[in-house]
């Protein structure tokens, strides 16, 4: 058996503290996104369960997978969750859920779970897409901007890139920062061309007298993809309108390539800030957030 | 006189080791990035054991392929993959006049004289690139084999269809499609159906195209769907040698071994 570089670590948790049978609401947001499925639990706003897994070859079944790994052994049936909310790519295939809502509100709503009130920028970098939200001060979103048509598909295309290159999935972000200077990106626009140079860079005749180093050829790759996110971010309303002022405050990461040092240091590094960090794991964003919002949501779906 | 041929591919390293123009030994092994030279460099010994050999008995080691400049140190000479391809159709499948080899990153198209040279080559714009990369990450993404990605064979009409503009919307297409619920297996036809489509185009961009004998090599030959697929839709008839995949490796190890290389002739044009 071949090693599998691409596979990231799935998860799951379900607390042992928290008794769900004494809580006044059970909710539970599923993120059915193209690479990941995360489903969270929450009891009275506190997380309960989650489960953090790749997306099999039928949305449906993974949602409900998804689901079953959150709830753990803990005894809770479907039914007696008040509230569940599908997001994400492929969140209109949750079967159990009782609505579907957009990624961009759910994204926001998890990211101030998991970095508090202050934070009002978010960055979701996801497997197919990557979201640039800016949050009120309240849990609204105030404006958004999503990828280009090209720039699709960045964390896909990672998974695919590791499998190509044969280096583990986690280990491509910290190698690619172990560089002095970092190199100029390679094609920006796609991940089609941005592949095939990059599969091309080893040993080329070009760079014989300074050849490249594996790490080199890593940052190359990566800062093409954080490229193509921080041309999505750039693209925000400016937060200071009178002396027009572009600035990040408050800046959280989420969704799977939130764990990739390789693309989020060096967005910070050209936006010139320090993204927040978080206990939780940040591709839970979304799934957090769905099952915020799920009993609002029903609440004012009942009430029409 | 035996020789070498090593063929750097994207997703495979193939080695042919031949002795008086017969096969004796053969290695694959998956490449990949930085480690491509340690992976060759096993492969080549494991191809050795299999033929016997010590490798100072080795004579000559010709390379090809993408990763090609990685193994310098190993070769003898660098030849480009179209040379290798003519070489070894004219080996595996004499008298061919038009070569088509699909590979994991490149497609390339030849049309071939009645001496084997070649007379014109098509290689795939920069957008219609990693065929068959595309089938191999859209099989893992749906969780099919490549054998069962053929399970519904492709069609060209009534059917989920995929763009065909690029990997980049064919992939994001295929993925509508599983959120509407959409069967993998029918996906996957659309999926193989597009990497046809795509691959089509560099055989139609030929402006002199003799379809007398086509010869298909390359990695794809091995996925019957698509090989199937690709002569319905081009509705041509293909010569696929057996040993297809090892096309270039073979290739290289016979132009190592100065198998049919004739003196070249100034053409007659030329010469006035």
């Amino acid at each position: 058996m071949e090693q599998e570089y691409w596979k990231w670590p799935e998860s799951s948790w379900t607390s042992k503290e928290i008794d769900w049978k004494s809580a006044k609401a059970v909710t539970a947001g599923v993120d059915v996104g193209t690479t990941g499925t995360q489903a969270a639990i929450m009891c009275d706003e506190k997380l309960f369960g989650y489960a953090n897994i790749h997306t099999g070859g039928s949305f449906k079944k993974s949602a409900k997978i998804a689901v079953e790994k959150a709830m753990g052994a803990s005894g809770m049936a479907l039914t007696d969750i008040r509230g569940i909310m599908g997001t994400g790519a492929g969140g209109r295939n949750v079967e159990f859920a009782g609505g579907f809502m957009d990624g961009v509100r759910c994204q926001g709503r998890g990211a101030r779970f998991l970095y508090g009130p202050e934070v009002h920028t978010v960055v979701d970098l996801g497997g197919q897409s990557c979201t640039a939200i800016r949050l009120y001060d309240w849990d609204r979103v105030w404006d958004f901007m999503m990828n280009d048509k090209c720039a699709t598909g960045i964390g896909r295309n990672i998974e695919f890139m590791c499998d190509m290159l044969q280096v583990p999935i986690q280990e491509i972000g910290p190698m690619s920062l172990e560089v002095e200077t970092d190199p100029e990106p390679v094609a920006t626009s796609c991940y089609c061309f941005a592949d095939t140079e990059t599969m091309g860079l080893f040993g080329r005749p070009e760079y014989r007298s300074a050849p490249l180093t594996e790490n080199e050829v890593y940052a190359k790759y990566l800062f093409a993809v954080a490229w193509r996110c921080l041309s999505t971010i750039g693209k925000l309303q400016p937060m200071d309108v009178g002396d027009i002022r572009i600035h990040y405050p408050e800046l959280g990461f989420t969704g799977g390539l939130a764990k990739n040092p390789g693309i989020t240091k060096r967005i910070e590094r050209e936006l010139k800030i320090t993204a927040l960090t978080s206990e939780y794991d940040p591709q839970l964003a979304g799934a957090i957030g769905a099952a915020l919002l799920a009993p609002a949501e029903t609440d004012r779906r009942q009430r029409q | 006189m035996t020789t070498v041929g090593i063929d750097m591919g994207v997703e495979n390293i193939k080695i042919v080791v031949l002795r008086d123009e017969k096969i004796i030994g053969r290695g694959k092994a998956r490449s990949g990035g930085a480690k491509r030279l340690a992976a060759a460099k096993a492969v080549y010994e494991s191809a050795l054991k299999e033929a016997g050999l010590r490798e100072d008995q080795v004579e000559k080691v010709f390379v090809t392929g993408k990763g090609k400049f990685d193994v310098e140190s190993m070769a003898g000479d660098i030849i480009t993959e179209p040379v290798t391809a003519a070489k070894a159709a004219e080996f595996l499948s004499p008298g061919a006049t038009c070569v088509f080899n699909i590979g994991a990153d490149e497609t390339m198209a030849l049309t071939l004289n009645k001496d084997a040279r070649i007379t014109e080559m098509v290689i795939n714009e920069k957008c219609a690139a990693g065929v068959g990369n595309f089938i191999r990450n859209m099989a893992r993404r749906l969780e099919l084999t490549q054998e069962e990605m053929g399970a519904v064979p492709p069609k060209a009409k009534d059917g989920p269809a995929v763009s065909d503009g690029c990997i980049v919307f064919g992939e994001l297409d295929a993925l509508n499609l599983m959120n509407k619920d959409v069967p993998p297996e029918e996906i996957a036809s659309a999926v193989l159906f597009t990497a046809v489509i795509r691959a089509s185009t560099v055989i139609k961009d030929l402006t002199e195209p003799n379809f007398e004998k086509v010869t298909l090599l390359g990695g794809l030959t091995q996925n019957k769907a698509f090989v199937t697929a690709l002569k319905s839709w081009l509705d041509l008839e293909f010569v696929i040698p057996d040993e297809a995949e090892y096309a270039p490796a073979l290739g290289a190890a016979l132009l190592a071994a100065g198998w049919g290389v004739k003196p070249y002739i100034e053409p007659a044009s030329a010469v006035s």
